[in-house]
This record gives C-alpha cells, structure tokens and sequence, in this order.
C-alpha cells in the first residue's frame, strides 16, 4: 500500500511534467520529455564511462562519508562526554559549519591538487562537522532517571559511559550519518563541477551542459536522484533494524 | 558481629530536606524525619502524594542531598557491591530500550562485573521466583506498562539485595498480578530477610506487607505514626478481612483523621 501511494506520487510528478510540456509552458529545448530522459539514461548503463564516472563519484562521497563519520562522531563524543572540552571547542565548531564548504573548495585546491583528495576534503570538512554536532548532542541526550537508576546501582563511570550513555547517543549519531550520506554525494558532484578533472558525474553533467546535449545532463541529474534515493532508503531501513527500540 | 548487638541497617536522626523553588523560595519537604532501620524489617512508608516520601527514599539511596541530620546507611553510596535494590518510582522510564528484559533484570550483576552467562541464569531464576509472566528475551517496548514494572520489581532483587529500596512498587500492576507478585515477595522476604523500605500510598497494601508501619504527613512531611504491625506471618489476602487488620487500619485512619482536623 505504501509503495503504492510512492508509485502514485512519482506517475503524479511526471503527469505535471508532461503537461506542462504539452500545454507549451516550458521549452522542449531546455526540458526534455521525461520519456526521453529516460531512454538516455538506459542508453547510459550500456556503456563503460558512465559506470566509470559513476564509481569515481561514489568513491569519492564514500571515502569522504566514512573519514567524516569517524572523525566526527569520535570528535563528538568526547566534546560532549568533556564538559570541559564542549564548553571550549563548542563556538568555534559552531562557526566552522557556518562556512559553507564548497567556498573552500579553492583553498583544498592549493592543499590537495585536482585529484581525488580535493573533492573528499570538501566532503570531509562539512561531514565531520555535521556528526561533531550530532553526537555531542546525542551523549548529552542520556535520560537523567536512567543515570539515577546506574548510580543507585552502583554501576561505574566506565560501565555508565558503556552501556547508557553510549547507547543513548545512537539515535542522534545515526541522524548525523543520516544527514552526511545524502551530503557527501552533494558535496562531490558540486566539486567535481567546480574542478573538473577526472571521470565523475559532475564532470559528466558539465560536458553535457558545454556540448548542449540537454537531455543527456537530465538523465546523468536522474541518475544521481535515483543513486541518492536508494542509498537514503537503504540507510534508513538499516537504521530501523538496528536502532528499533529508539522508534 | 558475634554476641555483639547488630548495627542498624539505617539509621536516620533529624533529617531535614528543602528544595529551592524558581521563584526564589526554598520549599522544605522534610523536617526533622528520625528513625532507625532494624535488619530484616519490613517499614512500609505510608502517606498521601506530596508529603516527601519519594524524596525520603532518594536521599537514603544516596540519590539525593539532604540539608541537615545524620543518615546512617549499611552500605556506601557509589561502587558498592552492598548497594540496595531499587525499583523507582515511574519505573518504565529506568529501563534500558535498548537491551532485552532479562538484561534490564540482570543490570545490577552488569554494575557487578558479573559475566554475561551468569547474569542471564540469574535473571531468569529471579524472574521464576517471582513468577514473572513474560518472554524476557523481548525489549521493553513489547511489554505491556504491568510487565516492565515486574521487570523493575525484578532487578531490584536480582543481586539478593540485603537492602531493598521500593517506591510504589506494585502500581501499574492489575489486581490479579498486584496479588501474585506481592505475595511472591512476601515469600523472597520470608526466606532471605533484607531489610525492606517501600513507599506506598495504599493503605491496604501499606498494613498486608509491612512488619512495621510509618505515617508521613503534611507538608512539610513529618513522621505522624511509627507502629509495628503486629499480624502473623504469612499473610494472604484474606488476611484483610479480619477484626486485626480493621483495628490496624482504623488506628491509622484516625491518626490522619485527628492530624488533618488540628
């Protein structure tokens, strides 16, 4: 029933799409029909560039997704297990995510070159911040009657640390991962575009747009809708499986 | 130890507690509170809501602070393997959601040290001793509110407790498991004797259980009765439909009675 409203709500999307093609509100030029889209897309997954593009560009989201949840969630739990530490690095932390990370992507240009390590740094740095925040908040989320009842238990800080506060973190370290997945693939396409070397889809998409095959940039856009889509799905069916006490 | 006279288990001398209020003022919630513990007692804290009952049990598990007197434990507030067994108040909300029933149960013996194998044996035998109806391998979220207060009611004895700190413990449990379950401690009580504090705010329950009954009244709350009840053990619920019980409830009735009138 569920997959069944979903259909519902994509074949709606298309439906306005098509009639606003036929009632002649849009140009052709610019937005091609969706079936045409598609069929490029189809055209897409019979050749090699585009699977080589595509691994490049998920590599780089991975590498860049997975460097960020160690760094940040580690980072984050001690800032929010320290008091101490929170109260210092709290602020500038704070201002850090405020910059946006893609206008530093020429300042990871001098550092790391074109290649590879320019486009996860980007990743890395808004990433990282992104679970800092999330698992500081999370090992501060421990319910106070829960730490009463360890205490009247005579648990200690270790087996606190372990088995409540750890653990009460989860939920909010998984929304940070949550958030960092879907970012991680934003951040890499928006710089392959800005530096353009190497096979990747931003690249792909950037070629299409020079070379005015349009249709062929909204089947690469598809593409990476759909990637981002299931791994999104795929990330929120693991977390329900794994965290399904936290509802 | 020997022919010498045992401690008390808790001793408490001119107890004073207050909390301070947003608007600036302090509120005491109990004032001059002093009696001692006997080992193996059963004291049941009887009173109406507000009085200070639930504050009273926090600050002898160490939970809370208190402003004034002397409190005299059997044990040492922190890492002590002689720490009492506790079921909170609204003690749903103590349950580990991420660990099984029989985790949550065996929490104590975690606190311990004690191996995952033994831990788990331990649960489940407290759970049957107390006849405990419900799968432990579950999460709490699957247990009903009646089965996680029996969960509760469970890890506070699980490490054999020579202390057990209760803070109405029965009170989300329907009649027919409120019966069963009571009479289940009675038995644990009967066979290994800790000493047994358990706030309450129903007198019947106060008078069926308890080896000596404690009033806590008004507000600030202050000790308004201090009697042993003196019923054979073991009891059952017929036991409240005898001439004794009536006395020992119209004894008690009168004494709010009088107090409230003066």
């Amino acid at each position: 029933m569920r997959s069944l409203h979903a259909a519902a709500g994509f074949g709606i999307l298309v439906a306005a799409w098509m009639i606003l093609l036929v009632a002649g509100l849009v140009d052709a030029r610019y937005i091609p029909w969706p079936h045409e889209i598609f069929l490029k897309l189809l055209s897409f997954l019979e050749n090699g560039p585009f699977y080589r593009s595509l691994a490049n560009t998920l590599f780089r989201a991975f590498a860049g997704f997975a460097l960020a949840a160690a760094l940040g969630v580690s980072a984050g739990l001690l800032l929010g297990h320290s008091r101490r530490l929170g109260a210092v690095f709290i602020a500038p932390v704070d201002f850090l995510r405020s910059v946006p990370s893609t206008s530093l992507v020429p300042l990871f240009l001098f550092l790391f070159g074109i290649g590879d390590a320019s486009k996860v740094a980007v990743v890395v740095f808004s990433c990282t911040l992104v679970n800092l925040i999330n698992s500081l908040y999370g090992v501060r989320s421990a319910s106070e009657v829960r730490l009463m009842m360890a205490a009247a238990f005579g648990a200690s800080r270790w087996t606190v640390l372990t088995k409540i506060v750890l653990p009460s973190s989860l939920p909010h370290v998984a929304a940070g991962l949550r958030t960092t997945l879907s970012l991680s693939l934003i951040l890499v396409v928006v710089s392959e575009m800005l530096v353009g070397t190497g096979a990747g889809i931003g690249q792909m998409i950037m070629d299409a747009r020079f070379t005015y095959r349009i249709s062929d940039m909204y089947a690469l856009i598809l593409a990476l809708g759909l990637v981002g889509f299931a791994l999104n799905r795929g990330f929120v069916m693991l977390e329900g499986r794994v965290l399904h006490w936290a509802r | 130890m020997g022919q010498t006279a045992t401690p008390s288990a808790l001793e408490i001398s001119s107890l004073t507690k207050s909390y301070a209020c947003p608007d600036g003022t302090t509120k005491v919630v109990l004032d001059d509170i002093s009696f001692s513990v006997e080992p193996g007692e059963f004291v049941s804290i009887f009173g109406p809501n507000g009085c200070g009952k639930t504050t009273l049990l926090k600050v002898v598990a160490g939970l809370e602070s208190h402003d004034s007197g002397r409190i005299t434990r059997g044990w040492e507030v922190g890492e002590d393997p002689a720490a009492p067994g506790v079921v909170f108040q609204n003690c749903a909300e103590t349950l580990l959601p991420w660990s099984t029933a029989a985790e949550n149960v065996a929490f104590p013996l975690l606190a311990r040290g004690a191996p995952r194998a033994e831990r788990l044996a331990s649960a489940k035998h407290t759970v049957e001793s107390l006849g405990l109806r419900f799968d432990a391998s579950q999460y709490p979220y699957k247990l009903s509110g009646g089965q996680q207060q029996s969960c509760c009611i469970a890890r506070a004895m699980v490490h054999t407790p020579s202390f057990l700190l209760l803070d109405e413990p029965f009170s989300a449990l329907d009649h027919e498991a409120r019966r069963r379950i009571q009479k289940r401690v009675l038995d644990i009580w009967a066979e290994t004797r800790p000493t047994v504090m358990m706030v309450t705010h129903d007198l019947d329950e106060a008078i069926l259980l308890a080896s000596r009954f404690i009033l806590l009244e008004g507000l600030p709350g202050r000790i308004g009765l201090d009697i042993p009840v003196e019923l054979p053990y073991p009891r059952g619920i017929d036991l409240m439909e005898t001439p004794e019980f009536y006395a020992m409830r119209k004894t008690i009735l009168g004494t709010i009675r009088r107090d409230l009138a003066t």
